[in-house]
């Protein structure tokens, strides 16, 4: 390297945090360069092109993982199937499948049995072996460049653990190329040659070097579980079309299960902007089969006509006893 | 002669002639070779930056252009302008273009005009804003002075793959 490099080398050192963005450049791209040259001799101008200097843009295998649950994961003790979101995005510059791995991470009260792992289907709801298939690590589906899947990974909670007893879980995506060429634990710039896209060679990047997230589960001995359904349309024409004017009921049942009381139980619906309880604050709220009021302050139940909020105060319930089930008439707007 | 004949004698005619002037004058050799541009860590916990042979070059490495000129005629070559258009699907890296005994201008215009820097602006929305290293489409080194028969000399510069 002469003096004039070593300039160059010093001034251009600063510049190297910049970062591409997105998947970049396609693997199998050609880059092209050619300059072009003009003189003068003897008074004429000539003008000439150097030979193209041309590059093939190779496959950059990248990855992400992340956890899609936000704060830790409320379990029972024991819990089969407990499971965990992540979301794996394909950041490199090519198609690329990844083997998705699960372990215990210690430092923690207690370690999970881990179980099987579900590709979502596109809905992001945990539907274990209907809509939701197995993740078959040795075919897993192909991920385009940017593009990205959702994984419930599962775990079996143990029995007899106590309240706030914690498990982390780590969850990592390793590049298919790579853990079929024999590379289980590749670093940053190794190479599977021939292995990339338009028969490019695939090279390791820092991201999927670091592709791994965590996830805490934490014990906790009562749950309370909420679920809301519509139970009619009455679109007031003899049918059932959610037009405006139509009556819409809804059902919400609140479950508690574990073991010991969950206090100062409130179960709040914030309608959207195209729902109002029928009648509004002069309308009914019925909770397990008693009408109540939708007037605030007169018993466990009102609605607030602005927020379009129905509040209902369900005070104290012991684990296990009945689901309460609040039910309620909307109009749509 | 027939015909054919002669149009095969215009068709070489038309396509040799030119090039034999052109050999006859061309005196200048122009060259492009590439690098990929990496910072190497030092046991001292400092880095340098190398170029070596562009061996698997994926989006966000460098690569760096040297282009070669040399006299190979017997009469010095004049008002020597060397233009390389930033090649596609990569960008420009600021500050990186060298040459040494040349003055050294940017487009934005894909090489409509030329000027420093400090005097390049893009539109953007209506407004009109000072050009970044992304903007510049072309990169182009007017040298200083000629190059006398059997000399050389180089310019370089870095671009980014996207």
């Amino acid at each position: 390297m002469n003096k004039f490099m070593v300039l160059t080398s010093l001034l251009v050192g600063s510049l190297f945090t910049l970062q591409s963005h997105g998947a970049g450049t396609s693997a199998g791209t050609t880059i092209s360069n050619t300059a072009s040259v003009s003189y003068e001799v003897g008074g004429s101008t000539i003008t000439d092109d150097s030979e193209p200097a041309v590059i093939t843009v190779q496959e950059l295998i990248n990855v992400t993982i992340v956890s899609q649950d936000s704060g830790n994961v409320s379990v029972s003790s024991p819990e089969t199937g407990a499971e965990l979101k992540f979301q794996v995005t394909n950041t490199g510059n090519g198609d690329e499948a990844f083997i998705i791995n699960q372990v215990n991470i210690g430092g923690d009260e207690f370690d999970v049995t881990l179980s099987t792992i579900y590709l979502d289907d596109g809905d992001g709801v945990y539907e274990p072996g209907t809509d939701d298939a197995t993740y078959d690590n040795s075919t897993p589906s192909t991920i385009a460049p940017d593009d990205s899947i959702t994984i419930w990974v599962t775990s079996n909670i143990p029995d007899a653990r106590n309240n706030n007893d914690t498990s982390e879980v780590q969850v990592s995506a390793l590049s298919k190329t790579f853990s079929d060429d024999g590379q289980a634990n590749p670093n940053a710039g190794d190479v599977v040659t021939d292995g990339g896209d338009s028969t490019t060679d695939a090279v390791y990047g820092t991201g999927a070097a670091n592709a791994d997230d965590t996830a805490i589960f934490v014990v906790s001995a009562i749950q309370v579980v909420i679920t809301k359904v519509i139970s009619g349309i009455d679109d007031q024409l003899g049918g059932s079309q959610p037009v405006p004017g139509a009556e819409v009921g809804y059902s919400l049942t609140v479950t508690v299960t574990g073991t010991g009381d969950a206090t100062s139980v409130t179960a709040s619906d914030p309608l959207p902007v195209e729902l109002a309880l029928k009648a509004g604050i002069a309308g009914t709220i019925t909770v397990n089969g008693v009408d109540l009021t939708a007037v605030s302050g007169d018993d466990s139940a009102s609605y607030d006509a602005n927020t379009r909020t129905i509040t209902v105060d369900l005070g104290t319930i012991t684990a296990g006893s009945a689901d309460s089930v609040i039910t309620f008439t909307t109009v749509i707007q | 002669m027939t015909n054919i004949k002669r149009s095969i004698l215009k068709a070489l005619l038309l396509t040799v002639l030119p090039a034999v002037s052109f050999n006859a004058l061309a005196q200048v050799e122009l060259k492009t070779e590439m690098f990929k541009v990496v910072e190497v860590q030092k046991d001292n916990g400092t880095s340098k930056i190398e170029w070596i042979t562009p061996n698997n070059i994926v989006p966000g490495d460098r690569v760096g252009y040297r282009i070669i000129v040399e006299n190979k005629g017997d009469k010095p070559a004049d008002d020597i302008v060397l233009n390389n258009p930033v090649p596609e699907n990569t960008v420009y890296v600021d500050g990186s273009a060298r040459g040494a005994n040349s003055s050294i201008v940017f487009s934005v215009d894909k090489g409509n005009t030329y000027a420093t820097p400090e005097k390049l602006f893009i539109i953007q929305n209506g407004k009109k804003l000072p050009a970044t290293a992304k903007d510049y489409s072309n990169v182009r080194w007017v040298l200083t002075s000629s190059l006398k028969a059997g000399e050389k000399d180089s310019v370089q510069y870095i671009v980014q793959v996207k």
